[in-house]
């Protein structure tokens, strides 16, 4: 996919991904490919500062835990109060977007 | 840890310090391992899995440019706010964007006073090689090369008391004094600036020790130049076994808790990057009465802001003869070493100690004016100072 596409819509994609349970990066990763059947394929290098930013802007909160297969522990992120509502809103953004855009090709 | 894994961690996190640096690493760690295993699981070879992982990863510079702008973008774009020249503001982003080498201490000491400054090992050499240093060797017996020296420095922190592991982060801790005698002996300059989380400067490289949620100042870096007072004062005739390393029993009021102490308050003319220590050398005594390494007692501040110093003893030592002459302070040990009614007496109203003041001028190079003598010669009497 075009990744400026990814970009633009990163916070959402991840708000969204941490919406139901709290999971850490590598399951967020898989989470992302297994859901929409690898249409997003996230790298690491991009993936934990976007976490860290969204943990910075408060939306969601991290702690480590032991690992479910043992090693070292992983960094589970949830989302805040403050992140359920922002989440929300991006999404009615979203999908008011996208029902703009489409309106624009109906008549076509 | 694998060394692979190490070099890829210390790489993605560069321009990170102190706990967060630490938090990042732990998180990159939980994530390789995760990783790896499920590699392991499908069939790989540990060493092949490793290998996967990280090449899965991708390069660490990715990870540090993207936690570095986390971290740091949000303070340099207020610099660019602040500024209203475009040049001024591109070399705040430059500046902001390299990191300043800050290293995590810890303080292991349970003596009074600590014997030595301690610091994460691996981010020094870490904060050393981004500064421009080249490091080779072991851990803990590594060789640095400083850049415009050709001359090698060599550590060696596998003496006793040199490193020590932080049972709170499990990571290894080094003195600082060991580096710091190392570049010294190699002929290379070191100098201590401030004193509330300092600057040291090893040749022309500066490491900043401590930060803003871990304060630390620099009382234990002069213990070296404290070591070579006392090496006067006792002069050339006092060859002790034990003064190949230590001087004296050092003993320090400021670090005991629990004990009373006595402050004693001067007035100087403030002067910037500079010091003072008062320091009181008495004959030591043993538990068992007999003679032992001279016991020297003493204190580090920097001026108030207005040229106040205030100087923490123990209790006993209400009165002193305040000296800037070293001869002086050697003939007061000759006599109290004769006298051991003087010395029991020694700091009160009967027998004033006599305290040598000195100033401290961020010099931590051997034998190369680290301090001078201040010119004084008068009573000061202490108060009483609350627990």
């Amino acid at each position: 996919m075009d990744a400026n596409l990814l970009k633009g819509h990163l916070d959402l994609i991840l708000l969204s991904i941490l919406e139901d349970t709290p999971k850490y990066g590598l399951e967020i990763i898989k989470d992302a490919q297994d859901r929409t059947d690898g249409y997003f394929d996230f790298k690491v290098g991009s993936l934990y500062p976007a976490l860290h930013r969204l943990e910075q802007a408060h939306w969601i909160t991290g702690d480590f835990h032991p690992s479910p297969r043992g090693g070292a522990p992983v960094k589970y992120y949830q989302l805040t109060p403050a992140g359920q509502r922002e989440l929300q809103r991006k999404r009615d953004q979203f999908q008011e977007f996208t029902a703009k855009v489409q309106s624009l090709w109906r008549f076509r | 840890m694998n060394r692979p894994v190490q070099q890829y961690l210390r790489q993605a996190t560069r321009g990170l310090w102190g706990t967060k640096r630490r938090e990042v690493q732990a998180e990159l760690l939980g994530h390789i391992e995760a990783r790896a295993q499920e590699f392991q699981l499908a069939g790989l070879h540990p060493q092949d899995a490793l290998h996967r992982t990280l090449t899965e990863l991708g390069a660490p510079d990715q990870i540090r440019r993207g936690m570095t702008h986390v971290y740091l973008a949000p303070v340099a774009i207020n610099g660019v706010l602040m500024s209203t020249l475009a040049v001024v503001a591109v070399l705040t982003l430059g500046m902001l964007a390299s990191g300043r080498a800050q290293v995590s201490v810890y303080d292991p000491s349970t003596s009074s006073p600590p014997t030595a400054f301690f610091v994460d090992r691996e981010e020094l050499l870490d904060e050393l090689q981004q500064r421009g240093a080249q490091v080779s060797g072991s851990a803990l017996q590594p060789t640095i090369v400083f850049p415009g020296y050709a001359r090698a420095v060599h550590v060696d922190w596998t003496k006793s008391g040199q490193s020590t592991t932080n049972p709170q982060d499990q990571r290894t801790y080094v003195s600082v004094n060991a580096l710091t005698s190392a570049v010294s002996t190699a002929g290379l300059p070191v100098h201590v600036q401030g004193w509330t989380n300092p600057t040291l400067l090893l040749s022309s490289l500066p490491v900043q020790l401590g930060d803003q949620a871990q304060r630390v100042d620099a009382f234990a870096l002069y213990n070296p130049v404290l070591n070579e007072v006392v090496r006067e004062v006792l002069g050339p005739g006092a060859a002790h076994a034990l003064l190949a390393t230590l001087s004296a029993d050092f003993e320090a009021a400021r670090w005991t808790a629990a004990t009373e102490k006595v402050e004693h308050t001067l007035t100087v003319v403030p002067r910037p990057g500079v010091v003072y220590a008062l320091l009181i050398v008495e004959p030591g005594v043993n538990d068992f009465g007999t003679r032992h390494i001279p016991h020297a007692v003493f204190d580090i501040t920097p001026d108030a802001g207005d040229g106040t110093l205030r100087f923490v003893l123990p209790k006993k030592y209400t009165h002193l003869q305040l000296t800037g002459r070293v001869p002086q302070a050697r003939e007061a040990l000759r006599l109290l070493a004769r006298d051991g009614d003087a010395a029991r007496h020694h700091g009160g109203p009967w027998r004033p100690a006599v305290a040598l003041l000195i100033e401290l001028n961020g010099n931590l190079g051997q034998n190369t004016g680290t301090y001078t003598t201040m010119s004084i010669d008068r009573l000061s009497l202490g108060t009483s100072k609350p627990k």
